[in-house]
């Protein structure tokens, strides 16, 4: 046995600990012929003896008495045991109600979801049927729309909210249909005031308009005549009377604040394209 | 004949966890003084060993159930639980100076108790050296050393309070009693080298 061997087995020595018989012999052994293994292994069993005091000083040390503190501890604990059973009873009766209330409110929303749809879709059905009439069967040669002048004019002024929502009613038909309702180009371009007769007025755009006389269309910005060629709708809305001194059109200044009607034709991308005014 | 119809430590925690307050003092009763033990040679205060004694207890009485025992003896458990709350404790106060005088008036009371008060109290002081030598020990060393040495644990037992190997529990005893003899030996030497001094000076 070498000094290494010695040292991992010297505290096992020191401490008094079961050891194989051989091992143990040959550490003894080995202390006999090293000085230095014997002077630790001195060392490490004066340490054990006054460890071995300390402890047995330690032992004689009193326990504290077991406190009220522990028994009160157990009693409320036991307490609160038999409780779970009660609270488990309640929270499932919980449980069961807030699926039924979740359950209702569900179906609450369901019943409303479809009593909106149904709403919408009444509110919806009477502007659908109306597309078609707002398109003209007179037609034009291509030559007189490309007579078609585009105007320095910006885009109408704004427009009531309630041509706005026929505006949108319009456009979600328009969405929906895969067929968009084609306004033949003549309509907008060709039709002089002249032309236009009570009977295509009526048809065109509002049941009552037996009456009206409207100009001719004229274009709004700087759209090309093949641009016309897609299709649109018309739309009837209302705009200040300034608008008609922006196409060049007379105004009469008493009338200043008063509206004007017109039709404005809506190309199949949405855009204002041309624009009559209707008396 | 009363070993074997004594309940086992396992028998009188579920015993207690039932509610039955006999048990809980029945193992008070068995393992308190193991936990003192190990608390106050861990920390030297009695004050503190009290308090980690009855936490222990709480605990076990709050959390018993989540004992098991594939993992060790209830010994082992509430030993580790002892462990936790000493080396927390140890941690909070780390920056409060004791004004507890425990050491010595144990000490006075050895003298005043014992037949020949000259060796008593020398063989006190060599106590109370070690106590402060160990005292002083990193706690993973100073914690092998209570349980191996002080509580005269196995390895096994230790490594099982400890949550390591037993190898591991191995190797830092080795360590942590050289430590304690270097801590040890200083004091020593100071004393050959004033009696040198003293009689250079003679």
């Amino acid at each position: 046995m070498n000094c290494e061997d010695f040292e991992s087995n010297i505290n096992e020595l020191a401490r008094e600990q079961i050891m194989e018989a051989s091992v143990r012999a040959q550490t003894l052994a080995h202390r006999e012929e090293c000085e230095a293994c014997a002077r630790q292994l001195e060392d490490q069993r004066s340490l054990s003896f006054q460890l071995r005091a300390l402890a047995r000083e330690a032992n004689s040390a009193k326990v504290p008495p077991m406190g009220n503190e522990l028994l009160t501890a157990l009693r409320s604990r036991q307490a609160l045991k038999t409780r779970p059973a009660r609270v488990a009873q309640g929270r499932s009766r919980a449980k069961v109600a807030g699926v039924v209330a979740g359950a209702m409110a569900v179906a609450a929303m369901v019943l409303i979801v479809i009593a909106m749809t149904v709403i919408r879709s009444r509110s919806v059905t009477p502007t659908a049927q109306s597309q078609p009439n707002s398109t003209s069967p007179k037609s034009l040669p291509p030559s007189e729309i490309a007579n078609v002048k585009p105007t320095d004019v910006p885009a109408p002024a704004p427009i009531k909210n309630s041509e706005r929502e026929s505006r949108r009613a319009a456009g979600k038909n328009r969405r929906r249909n895969l067929n968009p309702i084609l306004v033949p180009v003549e309509s907008i371009a060709g039709v002089s005031s002249k032309n236009v007769t009570a009977k295509d007025t009526a048809t065109s755009v509002t049941p009552d308009s037996a009456a009206e006389i409207t100009t001719d269309f004229m274009p709004v910005g700087y759209a090309s005549a093949t641009t016309l060629q897609d299709g649109g709708q018309l739309v009837r809305v209302e705009l200040p009377r300034s608008a008609l001194v922006a196409f060049g059109l007379p105004m009469n200044v008493n009338r200043y604040d008063e509206k004007v009607k017109a039709d404005v034709f809506f190309s199949a991308d949405g855009m204002a394209r041309a624009i009559r005014f209707v008396q | 004949m009363s070993a074997n119809t004594d309940p086992s430590d396992s028998d009188l925690l579920q015993s207690m966890m039932a509610g039955d307050e006999a048990a809980l003092a029945a193992l008070y009763q068995r393992r308190a003084r193991d936990i003192f033990r190990f608390a106050l040679q861990m920390c030297g205060s009695r004050a503190l060993a009290d308090d980690v004694t009855q936490e222990v207890f709480m605990v076990l009485i709050r959390e018993g159930y989540t004992f098991d025992a594939t993992r060790g003896s209830v010994n082992a458990f509430l030993m580790g639980v002892a462990r936790n709350h000493v080396l927390r404790r140890l941690r909070r106060e780390r920056f409060y100076v004791s004004m507890e005088e425990d050491s010595e008036n144990d000490a006075a009371q050895v003298s005043r108790t014992s037949e020949n008060p000259l060796e008593k109290l020398s063989r006190t002081e060599a106590i109370e050296s070690v106590r402060k030598a160990v005292l002083t020990l990193p706690e993973r060393y100073r914690e092998v050393v209570v349980l191996c040495d002080l509580q005269e644990m196995s390895y096994v037992e230790a490594a099982q309070i400890l949550g390591c190997a037993v190898g591991t529990v191995r190797s830092r005893l080795h360590r942590a009693r050289a430590l304690l003899i270097e801590k040890m030996r200083p004091a020593q030497d100071e004393e050959a080298v004033d009696v040198k001094s003293a009689r250079c000076f003679a």
